[in-house]
């Protein structure tokens, strides 16, 4: 009897702990490259390899321009984008006399950058801010930067430097900084691109400003300025800062005036290593315990490097463990998984060890691509909307499925909660449901 | 001893077998190595039958894929038709001429490619690649041996052209046909290197081609991929020739020895008087400017300069003599219905003044053929209102009969 007992409880132990093992793990996206901004997800369950002609398509939309990100949280999507806005009421037929005689004033519609909400399932817009003037450049215009959702508040930052809180119910403004008033600084060419980081109380965002305002720590709630820190005599870059557990404290980490750079909550510094790169938009990657990577393209001294931090602020000591001319990240950041860095090296996305820097394969053709890593894959995105399933092994590169999600510029790199994947490109957003066994 | 001896004997018959085993890769001569690409490539002759070759597919640059068209014809001529961010970007090189007209530039006419930016360019006009005939151009040619790019095994042939550059051509070693191209390369005329990627070839006809061509420097990519190749099209030697600068293709025809039949007369009532003269009109700038010396009857030297403001979308005359020193700015624009150009000094604030009035002077050029034109030139005296006319100019082109009774440069003004 007993030993019956024992076995009933074994297989009900058993069918628990299955039960457990094959429910489909799923998360939400919170702000840009996932919730520990590392790019990695931590669903599980998802499609193993892709059908032939990709993963079922679920919505696409146009899209106003833009590289900014999706974020997902409690089942709404939120990104940025530019537009027109047209002040509604102002239209008017004004009684005039002589030739001006019934005259129609009509208010130009102006440019403009938006942060909006949108419904997951349909992909429909819900709300949308004016956030601040347009951006227009030679290769492409609108907000880079990706919205960060913590709370009931959404957190953006537009291409000419307007940081606001909104109401993540309908988008009211809670508080704005303009960054170039608050820091002196000035807009980089490309627009302000940086994704804000919300950590705790702090908001972290790269004021680009002089004088040690190069990145700045602001009261969540208030946006008031708590500290500043760091010099970069060029002004803002594009690096987006990343909160890290280090040694069982929070550290913040980022690049900005040719230095790679860890910060404490109160903004003191707690290591810093020289890293000039001429453009450097990949976040650095944090090995734990103690090692960090950093990659940049452009100038002499491009490529890649790996450092050991022993020691924190004054008695910190970095050393270089390998540096290396290739793994030049340009628009989007490698990642780590199981002691391999997978990133694009310009336009040639690669796999290298973390531990030598040796390059493990490579792969062309997929342009200036971005990438995450999702439950035993790497999900990349080229920059001309090829999507491909690539298995996330050192050993070879090996194509697990594909499809031709966008056409046009594509330099965002791809978001993945509640089984479905949310890519844009410049002008377009399009779902993919890639849950093993369908409709997620 | 004896075992210190076997262990060295070990040791040497192990480093043998590495190095045997090294060798495959470097045991080939330079004349070998080459060979066999030239071979992989299609052979000397099939590429020695080739007069042109028309590419045409998708290029890439700054993620943005468009169509392109690059044509080739022998002494390495090369023109490429692509876009680059939206915008046509042509690149040409006529043999002697390298060129481009680059929208990104902010100039939508074409520039002359010089210095390292003209080196880099001179990677690309071969029908095929340098190796087929690197000795005959002077290059230098090394085998580096065996390296690796990407992690794939290749031979590695170095060629330094006299002036120095040098390139490098990573060849698989199973196919011999190249992989990967270093050498310098040039991010605006700010030096970079380069590496050049060649994969997918394909056969055309007795030809094996690359079709696709990939370029990275500092933080550029560029992609061609090619969808069709042509040998042996037809192409109109003129594609690869520098464009003339827009406004001015319409005057290019005045270009040359000139013999010139003036008409001119003092004052309205006054009776004309003739005279002929031979002159020379001169291109410069690559044809952006038009150059036109004289020496009167009375010795004096004038020079004349014409061209086209690309910027404010108008003509722009200027003559200077050595009589008066005085240097005379006219603006005008080309009238398309009349074919005449006209210009004046009215409103450029360099009218002459002298005996209590300003004299205005207008020219204006027309019935432009290759084989003459004409020039009228008038002058004012009530700020423009009227004009009179004072001088006719016929050109024709010059020929031994027409220069024996004249004078060059020389005439009665």
């Amino acid at each position: 009897m007993k030993r019956r007992q024992c076995i009933l409880i074994c297989l009900a132990a058993a069918a628990l702990a299955l039960s457990a093992v094959a429910e489909p793990m799923t998360e939400n996206w919170p702000q840009f490259r996932g919730a520990a901004r590392d790019g990695m997800s931590h669903e599980t369950g998802l499609l193993a390899e892709w059908p032939e002609g990709g993963p079922t398509e679920l919505w696409r939309h146009p899209l106003g321009e833009g590289y900014s990100a999706v974020s997902v949280a409690g089942g709404k999507l939120y990104s940025m984008y530019a537009g027109e806005y047209q002040i509604e009421g102002l239209e008017a037929t004004i009684e005039m006399e002589g030739d001006d005689e019934g005259m129609e004033i009509v208010a130009e519609p102006t440019p403009v950058e938006y942060a909006a909400a949108f419904d997951a399932e349909s992909g429909e817009e819900i709300w949308s801010t004016v956030i601040g003037e347009k951006l227009d450049t030679e290769f492409g215009n609108g907000p880079r930067s990706t919205p960060a959702v913590d709370d009931d508040t959404v957190y953006v930052l537009g291409s000419k430097g307007d940081l606001a809180a909104l109401a993540i119910t309908g988008g009211e403004i809670r508080w704005s900084v303009k960054l170039t008033e608050t820091f002196g600084s000035r807009q980089p060419g490309w627009g302000f691109s940086g994704s804000v980081l919300v950590d705790g109380d702090l908001l972290i965002v790269e004021g680009g400003g002089p004088e040690g305002k190069s990145f700045a720590g602001l009261d969540k709630a208030s946006g008031e300025v708590r500290w500043t820190t760091g010099e970069a005599p060029q002004g803002a870059g594009y690096n987006s800062p990343q909160a890290i557990d280090m040694g069982g404290e929070r550290r913040y980490l980022y690049i900005a005036g040719g230095q790679l750079r860890a910060i404490d909550h109160d903004g003191n510094e707690v290591f810093s290593h020289p890293f000039q790169a001429f453009e450097s938009h990949g976040m650095p990657i944090y090995v734990a315990p103690d090692r960090f990577f950093a990659s940049g393209v452009g100038g002499d001294n491009q490529g890649a490097v790996m450092v050991r931090v022993t020691g924190s602020g004054e008695e910190a000591k970095v050393e270089e463990l390998w540096k290396a001319p290739f793994m030049r990240n340009h628009f989007s950041s490698s990642l780590y998984h199981g002691g391999h860095i997978y990133g694009f090296d310009n336009s040639t996305f690669k796999c290298i060890s973390a531990e030598t820097g040796e390059q493990k394969w490579a792969k062309r053709g997929l342009g200036k691509g971005s990438l995450i890593y999702a439950d035993g894959n790497l999900v990349v995105l080229s920059d001309r909307g090829k999507l491909l399933l690539v298995e996330a092994t050192s050993e070879a590169y090996n194509e697990k499925g594909s499809v031709q999600a966008l056409g046009g510029k594509c330099w965002t790199a791809p978001t993945l909660a509640g089984g479905k994947l949310y890519l844009r490109s410049h002008t377009e957003m399009v779902s993919y449901d890639v849950a093993a066994g369908g409709k997620s | 001893m004896r075992h210190r001896m076997i262990r060295r004997a070990t040791v040497l018959i192990a480093g043998l077998i590495l190095v045997a085993a090294a060798a495959p890769a470097t045991a080939e001569t330079l004349e070998a190595v080459v060979g066999k690409h030239i071979e992989a490539r299609g052979g000397t002759d099939a590429w020695k039958a080739v007069e042109t070759l028309e590419v045409t597919g998708t290029y890439t640059a700054f993620s943005q894929v468009g169509p392109f068209t690059m044509r080739r014809a022998r002494d390495r001529r090369v023109r490429l038709d692509c876009h680059w961010n939206e915008h046509p970007v042509s690149i040409g090189y006529d043999g002697e001429d390298a060129w481009q007209i680059n929208p990104m530039f902010q100039i939508a006419w074409a520039q002359h490619i010089r210095g390292l930016d003209r080196q880099v360019l001179m990677l690309d006009v071969d029908f095929a690649t340098p190796l087929f005939d690197y000795q005959d151009r002077g290059y230098e040619a090394e085998l580096l041996g065996a390296g690796d790019v990407e992690g794939q095994e290749v031979i590695q042939v170095k060629l330094t052209r006299p002036d120095g550059f040098d390139e490098t051509w990573s060849l698989d070693p199973e196919t011999y046909l190249e992989v990967a191209r270093d050498s310098p390369g040039s991010d605006f005329g700010r030096p970079e290197r380069q590496r050049t990627y060649f994969d997918d070839f394909r056969q055309v006809g007795d030809l094996k081609v690359p079709f696709y061509v990939e370029s990275q420097w500092y933080t550029r990519t560029r992609v061609m991929e090619a969808d069709e190749v042509t040998v042996n099209v037809e192409v109109d030697d003129g594609v690869f020739s520098v464009p003339p600068p827009p406004g001015m293709d319409k005057l290019l025809p005045m270009v040359g020895e000139w013999h010139v039949k003036l008409e001119q007369r003092p004052n309205p009532g006054a009776p004309w008087s003739e005279n002929e003269r031979t002159v020379t009109v001169e291109p410069a700038m690559g044809g952006a400017l038009l150059r036109e010396g004289l020496t009167t009857s009375q010795g004096v030297r004038v020079e004349n300069t014409l061209t086209y403001d690309q910027f404010r979308g108008r003509y722009v005359m200027t003559s200077m003599n050595d009589f008066t020193s005085h240097m005379d700015i006219q603006e005008g624009n080309f009238d398309e219905e009349t074919a005449r150009l006209t210009l004046s000094n009215a409103t450029t604030g360099t009218s002459w003044t002298g005996f209590g009035r300003t004299f205005h002077e207008r020219n204006s050029y027309f019935d432009i053929t290759a084989d003459g034109f004409k020039m009228e030139q008038e002058t004012s005296i009530d700020g423009g209102e009227n004009w009179f006319l004072n001088a006719k100019m016929t050109y024709t082109k010059k020929t031994e009969e027409s220069d024996s009774d004249a004078p060059a440069g020389a005439g009665e003004d």
